[in-house]
């Protein structure tokens, strides 16, 4: 009813955020140490007299416990559920996640409000079909965070595929991913991992991991020099390579330097690549419609985006 | 909703006395100059700013065979894909222009291709070519400087009438024939680019520092400004009001008259220049050195200017720019970008700019001011420009001496009258006449124009209207406009309204199910990554992110426009708001012009 993540596991069993992450691990990937309490957990749990929220039962619970202290805290418990994640829609932050989780009782508490997560309102509005849905939930080790974020192995917004795409700020991850901060962002050329530019945000939140002001000090200081961010790049290019399609990774920097995958999903949504840029003085001042194009734009989509939407053409 | 400003005024209206003009009269390209007439509110008119003092009636003349002729010319044989040049109407004696659209997409595809055959070449032999129109402009002029007037003969000054008029024509066509292909080269590379993420003020560096004529004109008069000091003239510079100075010089005795010997040297190479662009009316600054003296003026109290210094500047910034930009960009980029930058650089608009300036704009109008006037002293008129108050058939039946110029005396001082009140009208011209479009789709006029979607949203809505741009993250493709929603509790969602666009300081998942209904998305921080861009390109909503003030400068009910490739948020605030308000006070708020 456990499951190390050190090599591959099926997505039935721990959701497909874990699969990856345990696949990753697997292939030798900087992935941190630990376990997923798996979806046949969850299953019997909820069979229990009392349900989901009953106090856990034997011998989950001591499995858990068990698993636990193998790990250093402090423990990050983080929901995986069957569909989320997957090549449909991102489920970005639907569920819960816990930082910080100092040790097994807290982890055990994490591990059920993870599971409560599944019925929110939230869940439901986004889409979760809850009848069928099923949910894992992993406990690892939490990396000590120099500087974290996200990164795209294109440009999400572009669809350019000749770049990835970073978003840095000092701490945890969690403020760059729930948009509370603005964070520093770099572009690095997918050929020869190149920094192209590196534009520095002023940070006035952290996540230590709760959330706090940035200190003075750092607001204005890039959260990573060019080596660091090519190193978050290289990472994601091979994540991507490996997993054979463009990804969304969070990252985080620890300060020996390491630079190591929290989560990583395939990109849900991104426009067509554009064309590459090409001069043509006569571009400007010729109307969009009378352009005979000399060589067809390429499509090449990277998943069909859910509820019949796409992205509006820029 | 559809705005449109009458043009019933200007139709059949007030016009200079004594002359009916025949509209068509003369060739014309595409479409003849004229006066309003019935059908032109359909259209779409703005007031030309390059001519704030209206026309007088030899003025006319080159609207008609110069400006409209030129550009219709050169749009035609260019030929530009998007439109036929420029259509012109004069209401009083302003001018209004107008694009003269195509027929049909097939001819705009035609065009566009002819277009795409021919520019290239163009660019590429630009230096020659302008070389060669250069070299026929300067012996034109030269003909006319070295002939003196005073002692031409009757039939003489008439032929060189006749001339200057038909060099004023071709001046303008050269004009237009070069201006047209170096626009859309510039607007070519000012779009590219945009595409690479390079800013418009990084652009603008990489073609300054070559050499244009405007230099020297202005070193020339540093230096005389140099001489004054030396001479002692400071004081009498400081004193005096500029167009006093030339009669206050005059009159002084000892230095002054040294320093005005070189003044007069200097404006007999730099003087043939008017105050402004193509208009016989004006006179140059040999007629009236005021120009040239305010610029000594206050080159004596603004101290030194080192041209060498600025110029070295100048080119190290565009090779540093250059520099920085060529960094940012991938190797497939790079190869776009250096042919663009070669193209841009060897075809170099803004240097055309001031080169062609003082080639054209400023003289060519100067040979046929001076027959105009040369015969005003032969006719005894009452004052030395009384025949610019003209019109060409006038003129030219007076100089072969078919008409009496006693005829026109009176005439001239009511033209004069006439003039002079549409001169007071100016300012309250309208900036616009007949049907506002949403928006121009002509490039070369949005550039030439400034007819961008912020002036016509404040000629549509009213000059007090505050139009505010944001800027921050784009996070999601496409463009939006609708009424703003300003929400900073999630408890607050059922609020909004399809079609709206919602405006907050950060999205949490929690927020997802209004991007089912919402048109567009705002937030005041986050980066492209967050939650608020997966959202966003997950449901086809173009968002901003990382605004910073978003939701202190927009309030619930404003329109707004999102541009998610490009970052932007447009706020357009109804009439009826306060002028200020207070988050343009806190920073942050960019007001476009």
């Amino acid at each position: 009813m456990i499951r190390w993540l050190d090599v591959a596991a099926p997505a039935e069993l721990v959701g497909a955020k874990l699969a990856r992450l345990a696949d990753l691990r697997g292939a030798g990937f900087a992935v941190p140490r630990g376990f997923a309490v798996t979806t046949e957990a969850y299953r019997r749990q909820r069979a229990e007299p009392g349900g989901l929220a009953s106090p856990l039962a034997e011998p989950l619970r001591g499995a858990i416990v068990a698993a636990c202290a193998e790990l250093r805290p402090p423990l990050a418990v983080r929901s995986s559920a069957t569909g989320e994640d997957g090549d449909q829609a991102s489920f970005a932050g639907v569920f819960d996640s816990y930082l910080g989780v100092a040790g097994p009782a807290e982890a055990l508490a994490a591990v059920q409000r993870c599971w409560a997560s599944l019925y929110s309102e939230r869940a439901r509005e986004y889409g979760v079909d809850q009848a069928t849905a099923s949910m894992a939930v992993g406990v690892q080790e939490v990396v000590a965070a120099r500087a974290a974020g996200v990164a795209f192995s294109l440009d999400p917004v572009s669809g350019r595929r000749d770049r990835v795409v970073i978003e840095a700020s000092w701490g945890w991850g969690e403020a760059v991913v729930q948009g509370l901060v603005t964070p520093d962002r770099a572009e690095v050329e997918r050929d020869g991992r190149r920094l192209l530019r590196y534009d520095v945000a002023p940070k006035e939140l952290i996540s230590t991991p709760t959330l706090a002001r940035m200190p003075e000090r750092l607001r204005a200081a890039p959260a990573l020099d060019g080596a660091q961010a090519s190193a978050v790049a290289d990472m994601v290019l091979r994540v991507e390579q490996h997993l054979g399609q463009p990804v969304d990774v969070e990252w985080v920097l620890d300060p020996a330097g390491e630079v190591w995958i929290v989560q990583a999903r395939p990109v849900t949504a991104a426009p067509d690549e554009p064309p590459p840029p090409r001069w043509d003085p006569a571009a400007a001042i010729t109307p969009a419609d009378a352009i005979t194009p000399t060589t067809p734009a390429r499509s090449t989509p990277i998943s069909r985006p859910r509820r019949g939407s796409s992205p509006a053409a820029g | 909703m559809v705005t449109v400003v009458p043009v019933d005024e200007f139709v059949g209206g007030e016009w200079y006395p004594g002359f009916t003009p025949a509209p068509g009269h003369a060739p014309f390209v595409v479409e003849p100059f004229g006066r309003f007439r019935p059908g032109d509110e359909e259209r779409f008119w703005f007031l030309d700013f390059h001519w704030p003092r209206g026309f007088t009636p030899l003025g006319l003349l080159w609207l008609e065979e110069g400006y409209s002729w030129g550009a219709q010319l050169a749009a035609e044989t260019m030929p530009l894909p998007a439109g036929r040049g420029i259509a012109l109407r004069v209401a009083g004696t302003h001018v209004y222009a107008a694009a003269i659209p195509l027929d049909s997409e097939d001819e705009v595809a035609a065009r566009a291709e002819r277009l795409r055959q021919t520019l290239p070449g163009y660019l590429a032999s630009f230096e020659e070519r302008w070389a060669e129109r250069v070299a026929e402009l300067d012996a034109g002029w030269d003909r006319f400087a070295g002939l003196d007037l005073a002692r031409l003969s009757q039939p003489g000054l008439q032929r060189y009438l006749g001339d200057a008029r038909s060099y004023l024509r071709r001046a303008t066509e050269i004009h237009f024939e070069a201006m047209y292909p170096l626009l859309a080269n510039h607007l070519a590379f000012s779009r590219l680019c945009a595409e690479l993420a390079i800013p418009p003020a990084e652009v603008a560096k990489f073609l300054q520092g070559y050499d244009t004529g405007v230099s020297d004109t202005d070193r020339e008069l540093t230096d005389l400004a140099r001489q004054a000091r030396a001479a002692g003239l400071a004081p009498v510079f400081a004193a005096n009001a500029p167009d006093q100075l030339a009669h206050v010089l005059s009159a002084a005795d000892g230095p002054a008259s040294g320093w005005l010997a070189r003044f007069d040297a200097f404006l007999q190479t730099r003087g043939n220049r008017i105050e402004g662009s193509f208009d016989v009316a004006l006179p140059s600054w040999i007629e009236d050195p005021t120009p040239a003296l305010s610029q000594v003026r206050a080159a004596l109290t603004d101290g030194e200017h080192d041209f060498d210094a600025a110029r070295t500047a100048a080119v190290a910034e565009r090779e540093a720019a250059i520099a920085a930009a060529r960094s940012r960009l991938t190797s497939v980029e790079l190869e776009a970008f250096d042919a663009g930058l070669a193209s841009a650089q060897g075809a170099n608009f803004p240097r055309w700019q001031d080169d062609h300036h003082l080639r054209i704009d400023v003289r060519v109008a100067l040979p046929l001011r001076w027959a105009a006037l040369a015969l005003a002293e032969r006719v005894g008129a009452d004052r030395p420009d009384d025949t610019v108050f003209l019109f060409w058939p006038e003129l030219a039946a007076v100089a072969a001496g078919e008409q009496s110029y006693d005829l026109y005396r009176a005439l001239v001082a009511q033209r004069r009258a006439y003039f002079e009140r549409w001169q007071q009208r100016r300012a309250t011209m309208p900036r616009v006449l007949g049907t506002i479009p949403d928006q121009v789709t002509d490039p070369i006029l949005i550039e030439v124009f400034g007819l961008n979607r912020q002036f016509l949203t404040a000629v549509s809505v009213g000059q007090d209207a505050p139009v505010t741009t944001l800027a921050g993250v784009p996070a999601a493709r496409g463009t939006a406009r609708g009424t703003a929603r300003v929400l900073r509790d999630p408890a607050e969602l059922h609020q909004v309204q399809p079609g709206e666009i919602l405006v907050c300081e950060s999205i949490s998942p929690s927020w997802s199910p209004a991007f089912t209904r919402i048109a567009g998305c705002v937030c005041d921080s986050g980066g492209a990554l967050s939650h608020a861009g997966i959202l966003g390109r997950e449901y086809g909503v173009p968002t901003v992110t990382a605004c910073g003030v978003a939701t202190l400068v927009i309030a619930d009910g404003d329109e707004i426009e999102v541009d998610g490739a490009a970052g932007s948020v447009a706020v357009f605030r109804p009439a009826t708001y306060p002028a200020t308000y207070p988050a343009e006070a806190a920073g942050g708020v960019a007001t476009p012009t």
